[in-house]
């Protein structure tokens, strides 16, 4: 019993490891946990609906950038028999201003550009760039080092995955706690990370 | 090392090559290795969403003259970048190509452009020229249709012409055809819908850039199981495996799902011999029957193939496999005793060709001017030569006026004393 | 309300080869034959070259070498943006110690749309930022002017027969009876005898410059396709689309391994030159980034402008009024008369309406761009009729005109005739005119057309 109380305290907060800079403007709901050296800038906003999200190290998330594990369209919220699905973030991902990810996996290395849409049943590996404005709605598995880019949603492999964003990160990890309030960090809970 | 570059021999500028094509312009610079540019033959209007072709017979005078104006004011004054009123002009033309087209065009570039003089040569005669030879096949494989003239000694026989509308237009069609039946496209919310319920129809250029990326022209054994297999109503024959399928995405959000069976067979139309028993190959073999005997050796030892479509991957293979199976049939075996034929790759690629010959033609600058017509002499007659109406020679003949006048594009280099 | 300021609303008739109705915005004004000109009926010129992303301006014989291409900026051959240099620091050897090394700059191309690099062809990184990319050559360049010569050397003898054979024909003036007599009759030897010199240069040109030339050679077979075509999957990212193809001409690569970037084409600014005169209508300036113009001889700068301003709601065969102004572009003072339409006017197509105009001469005031400033009253003192001027401010006036439409259905369409006086201020030929002389005005008339909407309901 007291598992299933500590269970659903655990489930309605968002665990922060030490070492992330999350800026208190931002928007947090559900089960969100939080690599360190990860940075939320403010006005993000974090929403687990319909199942945890799980961030993992060195992420970048802008402002107004949205990462959202919504109920399937047709699917109603109080349906039985709904698995929560876990949503996994990688480490060194970029997530740029204004853009919306609902995808369920993402790897490592990624960047979502400014103002992209990355649909539910998408699920990016490793070194995939969205460029910005896209929208990326299909059912599928986006290979390694792909770019997506253009109106039409062009698409082309690149040789090297972009650069993790290590100078932006520690500046921004220097910087942000002199003008921002920051969530306080909360020691993660013994359950482990699911990839 | 830049060819004749700045000021060719004699001060005169170099002159403009244009190739108007149903589909795609090549224009540039005569004395240069390939043209400036390859664009698509349309415009697009304000307001207007498909852009306009250009080159359409069927569209009254004075839509066809102001589409030619604002294309050719886009050719100049946007990937040019010259003054018309310096340079002298080489349009390349197809022999088909309508009169009432041909002279719009000469009233768009004498009234409105002011060039100095034009220049008509056929697409065929000038692939010739990039070779050094003087007799040649040529079959053009353009978009709307494939067209197989003879040229013997520089003089091309026009009565041997040869054509039929299988070409990249009906592959497009035929393309789409069995895309829109056969395939699937998969959107974010559901899979394996069928295409008229996704979309409406697919825009050709998207079914264009399916036929270059994914279509290929099998081999001769192969295609011919592949035709047997269409056209068995018993389903005894077998259609060989096909090649994988390919997901082509549409945009962000749809995924279309294109068969390999389409990939090798929506090329074979081209071979596949219609009611009148003509595909793509059998025009060599009539145009070669309808030659004179002595010509016809040095002909199918001499095969060029120029256009956009004869690009396809395996496509030339093909053809010189079809030609070889099809001379042993009755039909031919009687008439053409020449079993050999040679295929020429010319210094460019196959849909440049028809303007590397126009290039090299233009940069010589001591005859251009007495081949064009002038400027003067249009508009002291209002016309220009065409070669159906052979009647009036021209003011500046070479010859007496009591003997015939020569055709338009005569024994190009006459080694006569 | 702001539809009846759209520019289609009222047409200016030019009249050229072919009549064009536009409006005044889109027209010129050629002040030398006092004819307005539109887009058509003025001959276009390349006035000069620039980079549009460097915005450096390039003479002419410069961009004729250099193909109109920028030498400095590239373009990506993937999504044809314009490519960054980009520079990373790379270890290399000291030329002196080859045991330390030190940092060096190695720059590479890079496309921020696309993220394309030239790294992804494997195009090596250059040491100089700039001037360091070349792009390859066609592999055919050798053998094409390897033609070209072939071929000027049959021409050039062409030419020579040509013009041996003209020559032939100037023969001496003498009868025939004469030639005979002399033995001057057979045409050949006069053109042996005169055209000699001819050739024999020509047979020292062509020991000199005999050009032999391999004949093409065809082959029996041509190679097949591979045989994994058939039965290895397509990546498509890795095939090039037809567009890029296109944008390479010599090579068109199938793949895109063998993608290169090219110099970035060029843009050019035209100048416009009325074709009967000579004169340039339109000029501009020699920097990319100014946007004046040296000339600029555009109509509303000389013809005064119609505008609509309100329209009542017009009923089939009834008259209505319709509130118009007229801006008067020129400094000086303009009289203005409006015409109607003569029946049998050739211009006179598309009107569906009948229109009553102002009988008087109308007076507009010059463009004064103090008169805001200035507090004194108008020295002009206009007698107005209240009936046809609505109001008068600074160098516009409103008017009334009477309108019937003679149509039920449709847009109610009418046409008039305004003649204006216009004093040409181009400079004299004569440097020893006074230069207070005024100039004569000349009375131009132009045929307007308006377009009033449809009927109310």
């Amino acid at each position: 019993m007291a598992d299933v109380s500590t269970k659903q305290i655990a489930q309605k907060s968002a665990k922060i490891a030490a070492g992330a800079v999350v800026c208190v403007e931002s928007e947090i709901r559900g089960d969100v946990t939080i690599g360190p050296r990860t940075v939320v800038h403010p006005k993000a906003r974090i929403i687990a609906e319909a199942g945890p999200i799980v961030i993992g190290e060195g992420n970048l998330i802008e402002e107004q950038a949205l990462i959202i594990n919504s109920y399937p369209e047709n699917i109603l919220p109080d349906a039985e028999g709904v698995e929560p699905k876990t949503m996994t973030i990688g480490t060194n991902n970029v997530f740029e201003v204004g853009c919306v990810s609902q995808a369920l996996k993402i790897g490592d290395n990624n960047v979502i550009e400014s103002k992209a849409d990355v649909g539910r049943n998408v699920i990016l590996t490793s070194g995939c760039i969205i460029g910005a404005c896209c929208q990326v709605n299909t059912c599928e598995v986006i290979p390694e080092n792909t770019v997506i880019y253009g109106s039409g949603c062009m698409r082309r492999v690149q040789t090297e995955r972009p650069q993790p964003q290590t100078l932006q990160l520690d500046f921004l990890m220097k910087i942000l706690p002199n003008y921002h309030h920051l969530k306080k960090t909360v020691k993660i809970s013994s359950t482990p990370a699911k990839n | 090392m830049p060819l004749f570059e700045g000021l060719g021999s004699g001060g005169e500028k170099t002159a403009v090559v244009i190739d108007l094509g149903a589909a795609y312009t090549k224009c540039g610079f005569a004395g240069e290795t390939g043209p400036r540019c390859i664009i698509p033959s349309e415009i697009q209007r304000p307001g207007l969403q498909q852009p306009i072709r250009v080159v359409q017979y069927n569209i009254n005078t004075e839509e066809l003259y102001s589409n030619l104006k604002e294309f050719i004011h886009m050719l100049y004054f946007r990937h040019l970048l010259v003054n018309p009123r310096d340079r002298r002009v080489v349009i390349i033309e197809s022999i088909l190509c309508p009169s009432h087209f041909r002279e719009t065009l000469t009233k768009v570039f004498f009234k409105h452009f002011e060039v100095p003089s034009v220049l008509f040569a056929p697409s065929h005669l000038m692939s010739v020229m990039t070779l050094g030879i003087n007799s040649a096949l040529v079959m053009d494989c353009g978009y709307t249709e494939t067209l197989v003239l003879p040229v013997y000694e520089g003089i091309p026989i026009l009565s041997a012409w040869e054509a039929l509308p299988m070409a990249g237009k009906a592959i497009h069609k035929e393309l789409e055809g069995q895309l829109v039946e056969q395939c699937t496209v998969d959107t974010d919310s559901s899979t394996g819908q069928s295409l008229p319920a996704v979309i409406g129809t697919i825009q050709e250029e998207v079914v264009e850039d399916i036929k270059v990326r994914t279509c290929f022209v099998s081999d001769l054994q192969r295609g011919l199981k592949i035709q047997e297999a269409k056209f068995n109503l018993d389903g005894t024959a077998e259609r060989p495996a096909p090649p994988p399928d390919v997901d082509y995405p549409l945009d962000g959000e749809k995924i279309l799902h294109i068969k390999g069976s389409i990939r090798d067979s929506v090329i074979e139309m081209l071979f596949e011999q219609d009611n009148e028993e003509k595909s793509v190959a059998t025009l060599v073999l009539d145009a070669l029957v309808k030659c004179p005997i002595d010509t016809r050796k040095t002909l199918s030892e001499n095969l060029v193939v120029i256009g956009g479509t004869a690009m396809l991957p395996g496509f030339l293979h093909r053809l010189l496999a079809e030609i070889r199976l099809l001379v042993e049939k009755p039909r031919y075996q009687q008439a053409l005793s020449t079993k050999t034929f040679r295929l020429h790759s010319p210094p460019a690629k196959p849909n440049c060709t028809a303007w590397l010959g126009g290039a090299i033609f233009g940069a010589l600058q001591d005859i251009l001017g007495s081949r064009s017509v002038s400027r003067d002499y249009y508009n002291q007659t209002g016309r220009i030569p065409d070669w159906c109406s052979l009647s009036t020679p021209p003011p500046e003949s070479l010859y007496d006026a009591s003997k015939t006048p020569p055709p338009l594009m005569k024994r190009a280099f006459s080694t006569e004393k | 309300m702001a539809s009846l300021l759209q520019p289609e609303r009222v047409l200016y008739l030019v009249n050229g080869e072919k009549k064009i109705r536009s409006p005044l915005s889109h027209l010129y004004f050629c002040r030398y034959c006092s004819e307005l000109r539109s887009l058509e009926c003025v001959s276009h010129e390349v006035d000069s070259h620039y980079c549009p992303s460097c915005l450096e301006n390039m003479p002419s014989a410069e961009a004729k070498i250099k193909k109109n291409r920028c030498a400095n900026c590239f373009d990506c051959p993937c999504c044809m943006h314009t490519l960054s240099t980009r520079a990373t620091n790379i270890p290399a050897p000291l030329p002196d110690d080859p045991a330390k090394t030190t940092m060096k700059k190695a720059y590479y191309l890079a496309c921020g749309f696309c993220r394309w690099t030239s790294r992804d062809v494997g195009m090596a990184d250059k040491s100089v930022a700039s001037g360091g990319w070349q792009e390859p050559d066609s592999p055919h360049t050798q053998r094409i002017s390897k033609l070209i010569e072939f071929y000027q050397q049959l021409a050039q003898r062409e030419k020579l027969d040509r013009d041996r054979k003209k020559l032939a024909r100037r023969r001496p003036y003498m009868p025939l009876a004469f030639a005979e007599k002399y033995g001057l009759a057979s045409r050949q030897r006069s053109g042996v005898s005169i055209t000699g010199l001819a050739s024999l240069s020509l047979k020292e040109g062509e020991e000199q410059r005999e050009v032999k030339l391999e004949l093409a050679q065809a082959l029996e077979e041509v190679e097949p396709l591979p045989e994994d075509c058939y039965t290895r999957p397509v990546n498509l990212p890795e095939v090039t689309t037809l567009r890029q193809r296109l944008l390479l001409p010599d090579l068109q690569p199938p793949g895109v391994l063998q993608l290169h970037p090219k110099h970035k084409q060029l843009l050019i600014k035209r100048s416009l030159r009325c074709r009967r005169c000579e004169h340039n209508l339109s000029k501009p300036e020699f920097n990319p980034t100014s946007i004046k113009f040296k000339i600029q001889l555009v109509a509303v700068n000389y013809v005064p402008e119609v505008r609509i301003l309100s329209i009542p709601n017009l009923r089939f065969s009834k008259e209505s009024q319709v509130l118009l102004t007229l801006t008067n572009p020129v400094e000086s003072i303009t009289h203005v008369t409006l015409q109607s339409c003569e029946s049998k006017d050739p211009n006179n197509i598309n009107s569906t309406a009948e229109v009553l105009l102002p009988s008087k001469e109308l007076m507009l005031a010059g463009k004064d761009a103090a008169a805001e400033y200035d507090e004194l009253a108008e020295p002009h003192d206009f007698q107005d009729d209240p009936d046809v001027v609505a109001f008068r401010k600074s160098n516009k006036l409103g008017f009334f005109i009477r309108v019937t439409p003679q149509r039920e259905q449709g847009d109610v369409i009418v046409s008039f005739k305004i003649r204006h006086d216009f004093r040409n201020l181009a400079t004299p030929l004569r440097p020893g005119q006074e230069s207070g002389a005024p100039s004569e005005p000349v009375w131009l008339r132009h045929h307007v057309e308006l377009n009033l909407g449809h009927l109310a309901a």
